[in-house]
């Protein structure tokens, strides 16, 4: 597992760079087109299909597998007529590779003052995610605002908002409205957002008896 | 007309409403099937004619009722009734069926008005898709969406698993939840 700890002086925040990771593989070899089996040893394999947009995996032990040094990681070239056995989304796997990667971190690139939103919703029951996950989804379909705001708007934790974005950038569906903008209308100080937080006692105890499902 | 505590579920036949509302019901979910005759008859021996019905029973005393809409066309008249008022809905829509944007179609016309009422808290489910895995169903299913102007969550589920139907509803209560809201804040 890494233990990046690069900095963005601009931001003062943690920062993970793709290439060290299974996602910066997966990326590139989107890119290049090229049916390809990437393979760490003993922890598991995945099967990439770029022109098919899909992919087939065979992972033990999805957050260990995504967190490794991509260095460790072995590849070698499929034939191009081969076909996935059992085929996913390609989106689905870059989505897990960034959150597990993330641990906390935005993708480099990104900066908390992005102004950002999401086209669409992931595919949620088939992915890793946080408690507010959801949350989040809902917020930035509906409102493009700052990633800082985010956190703020929904009062929760900053890393939180961090992993769930940069899996939704690295999974192609999340674009950015405004970069690192000096004054963001939307961007109000914490102070004066409206407390929301305390929810009706039904969506309080909806919440608490769905999540307890 | 208040708002009720009631969520919908709607779609057609064999896409999974009253097995997806038994998952997560607190009661023994309370249906009005019949023996299936024409067409249905060859997808299931018995479909829903009135409605289902389920609850979540929360801390308080409160209820969130749960309705299955009946899946057959000649029952729709019952779409409306049922959908009278309420907060939110759940579509459902078999990848297995002929025309599955088809059916998301349909049931979005027919649910609009209701739907936009409750300030569009929808969700898709698209169910059958463990043995039938067209990867791009989803992605077609959500350029359906956006061009009904709806960027409402969909999701590929398993109404017989919990969990699954779980995520579909936690999803419908982020859309209701005031903080995601700005004009239901306001």
């Amino acid at each position: 597992m890494l233990q990046d700890n690069s900095v963005n002086p601009l931001a003062g925040e943690k920062y993970f760079p793709p290439a060290d990771y299974f996602l910066g593989l997966a990326q590139r070899i989107l890119s290049s087109g090229v049916n390809t089996r990437i393979v760490l040893e003993n922890r598991g394999e995945v099967s990439l299909f770029p022109a098919r947009y899909e992919y087939s995996a065979d992972i033990a032990d999805m957050a260990e597998f995504f967190q490794t040094p991509a260095a460790q990681f072995k590849t070698s070239s499929l034939g191009p007529t081969e076909k996935p056995q059992l085929p996913k989304h390609v989106g689905e796997l870059l989505w897990q590779a960034a959150f597990h990667a993330s641990q906390g971190r935005l993708v480099e690139g990104i900066s908390k003052y992005d102004v950002v939103q999401f086209r669409r919703w992931p595919n949620l029951p088939h992915l890793p995610k946080t408690a507010n996950t959801a949350r989040i989804c809902a917020l930035l379909t509906r409102h493009p605002m700052t990633i800082m705001l985010v956190h703020r708007q929904l009062g929760i934790d900053k890393e939180e908002v961090y992993s769930v974005y940069s899996a939704a950038h690295s999974a192609g569906i999340a674009s950015m409205v405004s970069q690192n903008p000096q004054a963001v209308a939307s961007d109000v100080p914490e102070a004066a957002l409206e407390d929301t937080s305390g929810k009706t006692g039904l969506f309080r105890s909806l919440f608490s008896k769905i999540s307890g499902l | 007309m208040a708002m009720e505590h009631k969520i919908i579920f709607a779609g057609p036949v064999g896409s999974g409403k009253t097995t997806s509302i038994s998952s997560v019901s607190d009661i023994m979910v309370v249906g009005t099937e019949a023996k299936a005759s024409d067409d249905v008859a060859l997808r299931k021996a018995n479909t829903t004619v009135a409605m289902d019905y389920g609850v979540l029973n929360l801390e308080g005393g409160m209820k969130v009722h749960l309705y299955g809409t009946p899946g057959q066309d000649r029952f729709n008249f019952m779409w409306e009734i049922l959908s009278e008022g309420a907060m939110g809905f759940v579509i459902l829509i078999d990848s297995l069926r002929p025309d599955p944007l088809g059916d998301l179609e349909t049931y979005i016309k027919a649910f609009g008005k209701p739907i936009a009422k409750s300030g569009d808290a929808l969700v898709i489910g698209v169910t059958r898709t463990e043995n039938n895995r067209h990867t791009d169903l989803l992605d077609r299913v959500n350029e359906r969406l956006a061009a009904a102007k709806l960027t409402v969550p969909a999701f590929e589920v398993d109404g017989r698993k919990r969990e699954d139907v779980k995520q579909l509803l936690l999803a419908l209560l982020a859309l209701l939840d005031p903080t995601t809201s700005r004009s239901r804040t306001a």
